[in-house]
């Protein structure tokens, strides 16, 4: 029996603490609704890139009510979230699972190390820097963190880029308000109780 | 009619076609761009991953800076778009992150007491401007021209007044009325994919792949976009897709605003079809 129930991917209930996880995510938008899930499967149906996920956005959502916190935050399912938003409009629960994937990534983001994180994270960084984006200035960082060698085949593209005039070497001249941007990251930690 | 513009960071760099486009052909219909002196990055799904208080204050203090000057937004980057909007819905409801936002907003200076207007450009165009007053200006109608309308998600998604979510119209309208022939084109909402071309390549590209292929099969010449991400994803890594899938796609990957100005007489140099990869001369040489 052990043993079918395993081919058929039904999920076992490792934990008794489900709600645990329901009441983290429950902090997060949208949260709140996971317990509405039905498992109709019309989230994986309309996902792009459902096909390449290691668990399904369905079965995710079972995962999260069963209260298995570590497989979901292991899984690469919400790495792959492209925020589309197909699954978002068409749940017939009113569950935004994109936003549900934002939560989840928020909350690996504190502990997983992936070229994911380490991309988010240096945009942050690099917002927090400037007050806007600076492709190039994200990119070598972003290679030095996780590949210095990437830099290498990132090149040609990224020559090419500069040669339409859509990409500069030159450091940008961060925004007049660049300090204000400063203090709403020190003000925004505060208020999330300096984490 | 004026707007306060906020071109977002790709408009500065990877879209400045689209920015030098937008805005002069939206002058030519009488909408002035008026872009949002000292605005930040909107953070875009990289902030949402990474700390959701921060994903919506950061794009509220532009939301603070167009209140400021008295005018509704004007927004041209579906991922700005998106991003805008999450923010200015929570700055609606009655939620603990409304009063978190405002008390962030608060440290630097900034208020914002209740959600402003925000439009992307398209629905300016085709819902404020109108069809008729764009038919008025063409002086060349790219008549023959077959153009797939690809809108990419997120200036239909999640949900707003002006676009169906999953079969959206105005661009199609808007190159009709530009005298394009628009091909069919169901995966006109499909997703390309965005930043994931940093993180997720490989299946980034077997997706745009796809949405090249329809654009082929339904005999486009070329595709529109409304999007920066989609319009770097489906042309700087057209190239790479060929090498990839052992295709031959030589699809240009234009903005909607480029060959609005192109039909209106503007400059086809300031459209700035040369900045991308795969060449449209051809295709626009007839009208020239």
């Amino acid at each position: 029996m052990e043993q079918q129930a395993k081919e058929v991917g039904v999920i076992r209930q490792d934990t008794l603490d489900a709600a645990a996880f329901l009441d983290e995510l429950a902090q997060y938008p949208s949260g709140d609704k996971i317990k509405n899930c039905m498992q109709c499967g019309v989230c994986t149906a309309s996902c792009p890139l459902s096909f390449k996920m290691s668990e399904t956005p369905r079965k995710i959502m079972e995962m999260i009510k069963a209260g298995l916190r570590d497989q979901v935050l292991s899984s690469d399912t919400m790495w792959y979230c492209a925020s589309c938003y197909a699954c978002t409009v068409r749940c017939p629960q009113g569950i935004s699972l994109a936003e549900v994937m934002y939560a989840l990534r928020t909350i690996a983001m504190k502990t997983a190390r992936n070229l994911s994180t380490s991309f988010y994270q240096t945009f942050s960084d690099t917002v927090r820097r400037y007050g806007r984006m600076h492709e190039s200035d994200l990119m070598i960082r972003f290679a030095l963190r996780t590949n210095p060698l990437s830099l290498l085949r990132m090149g040609p593209l990224g020559l090419r880029m500069m040669m339409k005039g859509k990409l500069s070497l030159v450091p940008p001249s961060a925004i007049r308000g660049a300090k204000e941007i400063a203090k709403l990251y020190d003000k925004v930690a505060e208020l999330e109780g300096g984490s | 009619m004026k707007y306060a513009f906020f071109p977002g960071c790709s408009l500065h760099s990877t879209a400045r076609e689209y920015y030098d486009s937008v805005v002069a052909s939206m002058a030519v219909l009488g909408v002035e761009l008026e872009e949002i002196d000292d605005w930040n990055c909107c953070g875009a799904t990289a902030l949402s991953s990474a700390d959701t208080l921060l994903s919506y204050a950061l794009p509220a203090r532009n939301l603070a800076l167009a209140a400021e000057r008295g005018l509704p937004m004007a927004v041209a980057c579906n991922s700005c778009f998106v991003t805008l909007n999450r923010a200015n819905a929570v700055v609606g409801q009655d939620s603990p992150w409304r009063a978190k936002v405002k008390d962030a907003l608060k440290a630097i200076g900034r208020t914002l007491d209740k959600p402003i207007e925000i439009r992307h450009t398209l629905h300016i165009l085709h819902e404020k401007v109108g069809l008729d007053a764009v038919r008025r200006k063409v002086t060349r109608p790219l008549e023959g021209l077959k153009v797939a309308p690809y809108y990419g998600c997120q200036i239909a998604r999640p949900r707003n007044e002006w676009s169906d979510p999953e079969f959206p119209t105005e661009m199609d309208e808007v190159l009709s009325a530009i005298g394009a022939e628009v091909v069919r084109y169901d995966r006109k909402t499909k997703c390309c994919g965005g930043a994931l071309m940093t993180t997720k390549e490989d299946v980034v590209l077997e997706i745009n792949e796809q949405l090249l292929r329809e654009a082929s099969v339904r005999g486009a010449d070329l595709i529109a976009v409304c999007c920066p991400m989609c319009q770097m994803n489906l042309d700087a890594y057209q190239g790479k897709i060929n090498a990839r899938f052992g295709t031959d796609y030589a699809i240009p990957i234009v903005y909607y605003s480029q060959l609005l100005g192109f039909a209106m007489g503007l400059d086809e140099a300031k459209m700035g079809f040369s900045r991308g990869f795969v060449p449209a001369a051809k295709y626009l040489r007839k009208y020239a």
